[in-house]
């Protein structure tokens, strides 16, 4: 006993011995990087962030630590979401050096990179030994949100999935147990397939337990409603293009499948649901008027009525706090929607020092408090968040959710990642849309594979074709 | 002074000569550096292949006009602009200037009125989109409601998904923000008709329809013109309220030049694709409106 | 022809009581000129009339009809406006024609209508030109044109001169003058140039602040003003007006004025005003009424009066001279050589006959 505590001595001795010789010793990653940051004391990094409550972060949390623990002032540049892209991207055709370190959604990391917007942050990484802690991301981002071709060039930083929450109260109830059973002939639970999610929205709204509830709601808007399709379509067996010739095969039986399965389920949402974005689906959840929705991470810590500080006064009060289930969606092969990678500007003059506050704000200690502030939009993406003893108390049901964002994080399904994504997407969803419109759902497909096929004639089949054998060579490209 | 110069020499007699040109060589300059500069520029990077995955900027011939050309997409956004403009212009019109015809007659609170209608027309077409969009929601939107009052029960119209009323949507909005617009220009310009040419005519014994086309439309004809250039200038470049309330759905169903193009410039960074787009535009309105302007003598 | 009678006639612009309650009665073919100073509502009357205003009260009957309710296409007039309103997009030809065209006259009347009126006015040239080409004058005959062309009953003309040169407003005056006696029409006329409504009156209305303040044939308003308000404002130069007392002497009257100079009242006036002696009046006299003494002699009823003359003003055949009298400038209009310059005395002859004397308190003829 004595013994170890000596030795624990020791160790800790020998630690501080060494870290003071060796900047790669045994000091965490965030102690190297504000070390290590010390010296460009004095100067500005400029930061791209979301705009809006993604930046509340930098803004009131990370960047104000930093600058006192290294003198380097964080200025943070907010950006619209659908702007981000292009700004990143004009700015460094402008070679303006306007940005040092960038937030960038891992499915841009191939465009922004061959287009030479990115630093390569190998070098930077061994230079202050942060492989070690790189190891610690869920796998799903980091074999995936990370490198392009081999090369690293972003730090996961989002643990951005998409699950499902279901009100445990409801479905636990046995007199809705026995009469769903009655009436579909198997247990209520959390949904396998989308049939299933179809009949439990249907039971709930024809058997709703106050006016104004529906079974559920899900994020439809342009823009949004494309993660979803991807999603659903791959879990029922699609592929977005034949491997062979390029050709788009998203008009697909299983595609026409998807939208007019959506179509259908509308009769089961609010009036009015196909044009709803993130903040009503989630105001309609909290109000407690949906039995079961999908939504990114963060409803999770709201509906528990946890973390209500003044900057979530958009989000209303929680009905449902001790109420929610976590759940992966049918399939159990979530989208993992955006997310967000840390990346270095090829253009910035202190690469380094952009680098040292990515590799912090990134470091295990530093990113389990940022995926636990009460205003935070970042969510847990490290083995270590999810298994944080901290996280998972911090309210009753806590466990569960982290448990079910890890599985998430195992099952994720990439978002499309080629060359000009943008494009497949922006068709795809005005096919959706235009199907939603009241077009024909096949009809409106077709048109948006051959639109597809004319993108991707002018990206040039073979470019194209390469970047898709890389992407599918993923192991979450398709599910397993 | 004139005399100082002319003793003063060749190019003193030479500068008087020039002076009005002199006067005007400031603002000939900035009209090109913000004008021309951009124009150019435009027409450079239109024969170039610039886009969100390359970065070509050698020459590529009509590469971009040519696909211009094929792209369905791009001309239904021309017509569904140039239909729109049709229909949506005549109205602005009409109402307009029935409005103005209302407003020439002194009455109560005149002043309030006048202020109130002049609103739409302040605000940010931005603000006006969104302002809109809550109009139009489903739910919570007074349209549905009202109508829902009219009909004597729930009106289940989702103006801004469904395929039959996003258009009208639209049009109910770009009218209510403009027309004010032209009311009060209108306003403006049958304010100064003469009024004893008016009652001339009264006692001539001419109807009060003869009146108004003989009498009051010719006097206000180069102003009715004039707006009627802008706001067809505008109309074609129809952008905020659509993005607004339908991003140019359901599918590309309300999509107008203006949203094509921001979409393929801004949001797939098809840049030099969208300068050739701009560069046909720009040309084919600088026609129009030079026809436009000497057929009302204006220009000389 | 009409006849025009207006009973009991109110207008009120706001708060402004513009016409305030006019009883006239004008008949067939009759030239009646409304004159009076600007502001006096004279527009207003006519205007009421076309049916351009509503009346707030009152009757207008144009040939024993009331027109009130009529709109003024309805009511069978023409009217001259004083900036013309020609219609600058259409010709003078179509200018003319407009009135015809909108009461669906058969073309070849048009034509031939149109025609006798430009000769008639002598602008046949004009026909094919826009008014911006035309001269003042030009412009005043198409707007006549456009009235004359059409059998309107009743012709309102608002002050049409105004906007000409002296010279052409004479001509025109001359013109418009025969032009009433050709068509034998009604027609009313507003002016508030009184030598234009003593020129071509059949009858002067007289309007002061929305009221008539006195009518009738020219010479008689002239000669016989009933109050100092129409004293004043018919003939030029103005007509002096000089306070001075009646008072009884040698069995007469005379006026007697500050200075202590006195002018003897010949018997016919004296009679009226015998109850006034003693009492302080107004003596009104025009200069054309008083004239420089000379050895010819004194007639009946002119009296002698010594000035000094303050300032000479020639006009080419006659010379006003003005002196001081009763602290009152005082004008005079003598031959041209009858005065040599400012500062001479001289006596002058007053025409007692044509004298008026004026209650001070009331500025009534006595
Ligand atoms: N449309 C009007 N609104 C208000 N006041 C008016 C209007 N027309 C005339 N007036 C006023 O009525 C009075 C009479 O005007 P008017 O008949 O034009 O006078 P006149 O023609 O004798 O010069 C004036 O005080 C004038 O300012
Ligand atoms: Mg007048």
């Amino acid at each position: 006993m004595k013994k170890t505590a000596l030795f624990t001595a020791l160790g800790s001795a020998t630690a501080l011995l060494l870290a003071a010789s060796a900047p790669a010793g045994a000091q965490s990653a965030a102690d190297r990087a504000v070390e290590a940051a010390k010296q460009f004391a004095g100067t500005t990094l400029n930061i791209t962030w979301e705009a809006g409550l993604q930046a509340n972060d930098p803004l009131n949390f990370s960047g104000p630590r930093w600058e006192e623990l290294t003198g380097i002032k964080i200025n943070v540049v907010e950006v619209p979401i659908n702007e981000l892209f292009t700004k990143t991207l004009a700015e460094h055709r402008a070679s303006t050096g306007a940005f040092d370190l960038l937030n960038v959604v891992p499915a841009w990391i191939p465009d922004l990179a061959e287009a030479g917007a990115l630093e390569p942050l190998d070098d930077f990484i061994d230079k202050h030994g942060y492989r070690e802690e790189l190891a610690d991301i869920a796998p799903v981002y980091r074999d995936n949100q990370m490198a392009y071709r081999g090369t690293i060039y972003g730090l996961p930083d989002d643990g951005d999935v998409l699950i499902m929450y279901y009100r445990k109260d409801l479905f636990g109830d046995a007199a809705h147990q026995a009469a769903f059973k009655g009436q579909f002939g198997y247990d209520l639970a959390p949904p396998d397939t989308w049939a299933q999610f179809k009949d439990i929205t249907q039971y709930f709204t024809e058997n709703r337990p106050h006016d104004g509830f529906y079974g559920s709601a899900m994020i439809r808007s342009p823009g949004l409603i494309h993660y979803y399709f991807e999603e659903r379509f791959r879990v029922e067996g699609g592929e977005f293009f034949d491997a062979e010739t390029m050709k788009a095969t998203i008009n697909s039986d299983i595609g026409v499948g998807v939208v007019e399965g959506w179509i259908a389920e509308h009769e089961f949402m609010p009036p009015g649901a196909e044009a709803w974005g993130p903040i009503e689906v989630l105001n309609a959840w909290l109000a407690g008027d949906l039995a079961i929705m999908g939504w990114w991470p963060p409803p999770g810590r709201w509906s528990a009525g946890y973390g209500d500080f003044e900057i979530l006064s958009f989000v209303p009060e929680s009905k449902v706090a001790g109420k929610v289930g976590y759940a992966l969606p049918p399939g159990g092969a979530p989208q993992l929607a955006a997310g967000f990678s840390l990346a270095v500007s090829s253009d910035s003059k202190n690469k380094e020092a952009a680098y040292l506050f990515a590799q912090w704000l990134n470091s295990r200690e530093v990113s389990l408090e940022r995926v636990q502030l009460p205003f935070a939009l970042r969510d847990p993406f490290r083995t270590s968040h999810f298994e944080s003893p901290e996280y998972q108390n911090l309210w009753p049901d806590a466990k569960d959710y982290l448990a079910t964002l890890q599985a998430g994080a195992e099952t994720g399904l990439l978002d499309l990642s080629i060359r000009n994504t943008f494009a497949y997407e922006e068709s795809l969803t005005r096919a959706i849309t235009a199907a939603f419109g009241g077009d024909d759902a096949k009809e409106a497909l077709d048109r948006a594979a051959e639109e597809w096929d004319r993108i991707t004639d002018r990206v040039g089949v073979e470019e194209q074709k390469r970047a898709y054998g890389d992407w599918i060579a993923k192991p979450n490209a398709y599910p397993n | 002074m004139s005399v100082a110069v002319a003793s003063g020499g060749g190019f003193g007699r030479w500068a008087d000569r020039r002076f009005k040109y002199l006067l005007i060589l400031p603002a000939v300059l900035i009209l090109l550096l913000v004008g021309v500069f951009p124009f150019i520029n435009i027409l450079i990077v239109s024969f170039q292949d610039i886009s969100l995955i390359f970065e070509d900027r050698s020459f590529h011939g009509l590469l971009n006009y040519k696909r211009l050309f094929t792209e369905a997409r791009l001309w239904q956004a021309i017509l569904h602009t140039v239909i729109f403009t049709l229909v949506a212009l005549p109205l602005e019109l009409v109402f307009g200037l029935l409005m103005a015809l209302l407003f020439l007659e002194p009455i109560r609170g005149r002043q309030v009125f006048l202020a109130l209608l002049i609103i739409p027309t302040v605000i940010s077409p931005i603000v006006a989109g969104a302002t809109w969009r809550l109009m139009f929601d489903n739910q919570f939107g007074p349209i549905n409601q009202i109508l829902g009052w009219a009909a004597g029960e729930p009106v289940p119209i989702i103006w801004i998904v469904q395929k039959g009323f996003v258009w009208p949507a639209i049009l109910i909005a770009e009218i209510w923000q403009w027309t004010p617009f032209m009311f009060l220009l209108l306003l403006a310009a049958l304010s100064n008709v003469d009024k004893s040419q008016v009652e001339a005519a009264q006692i001539d014994g001419a109807s009060n329809l003869r009146i108004f086309f003989r009498i009051v439309l010719p006097a206000i004809k180069p102003v009715l013109a004039i707006v009627l250039l802008i706001r067809a200038l505008d109309l074609f470049r129809l952008f905020d309220v659509v993005w607004a309330l339908t991003q140019g759905g359901p599918g590309t169903r309300t999509e107008t030049l203006s949203t094509y193009a921001y979409v393929q410039g801004f949001q797939q960074f098809e840049t030099s694709y969208t300068s050739a787009i701009a560069f046909v535009v720009v040309v084919l309105l600088s026609i129009v409106v030079v026809l436009a302007l000497r057929r009302v003598e204006i220009a000389r | 022809m009409a006849r025009v009678r207006l009973s009991g006639l109110h207008k009120h612009y706001g708060a402004l009581h513009a016409v305030r309650g006019i009883d006239l009665d004008i008949p067939e073919g009759e030239f009646t000129v409304i004159v009076g100073p600007s502001g006096c509502g004279k527009s207003t009357l006519l205007r009421t009339v076309a049916g351009l205003e509503e009346a707030d009260e009152g009757a207008i009957e144009i040939d024993g009809e009331v027109v009130n309710d009529l709109a003024p296409r309805d009511r069978n007039i023409a009217m001259v406006f004083q900036n013309y309103a020609l219609y600058p997009y259409m010709t003078v030809f179509e200018n003319i024609a407009f009135g015809l065209r909108a009461r669906k006259f058969p073309k070849p009347e048009i034509n031939k209508r149109v025609q006798e009126a430009a000769e008639l006015l002598d602008i046949t040239e004009q026909l094919v030109r826009y008014p911006r080409q035309l001269s003042g004058g030009q412009r005043q005959r198409v707007a006549i044109g456009r009235a004359i062309v059409r059998d309107a009953r009743l012709f309102l003309f608002d002050e049409p001169l105004s906007n000409l040169d002296a010279q052409l407003r004479e001509e025109m005056r001359a013109e418009i003058k025969r032009l009433h006696q050709d068509l034998g029409k009604t027609m009313i006329y507003v002016t508030h140039d009184q030598v234009e409504a003593m020129t071509l009156a059949d009858r002067i209305v007289l309007l002061r602040d929305g009221l008539i303040e006195q009518q009738g044939a020219p010479l008689d308003l002239f000669e016989r003003p009933e109050t100092r308000f129409v004293a004043g404002f018919l003939g030029s130069p103005t007509m002096n007006f000089v306070p001075a007392t009646l008072e009884a002497s040698d069995g007469g009257l005379a006026v007697r004025f500050a200075e202590g100079t006195t002018l003897p009242l010949p018997p016919t006036r004296a009679q009226a005003v015998r109850s006034r002696a003693g009492s302080a009046v107004t003596l009104g006299v025009r200069a054309e009424h008083m004239s420089r003494a000379n050895d010819a002699g004194t007639r009946e009823g002119l009296a002698p009066l010594n000035v000094t003359i303050d300032l000479v003003q020639p006009t080419g055949s006659r010379t006003y001279a003005t002196f001081n009298l009763a602290d009152t400038a005082v004008s005079a209009e003598l031959q041209a050589h009858d005065v040599r310059g400012p500062g001479e005395k001289m006596a002058l002859l007053v025409d007692m006959n044509r004298i008026v004397l004026l209650d001070p308190e009331t500025d009534r003829v006595l």
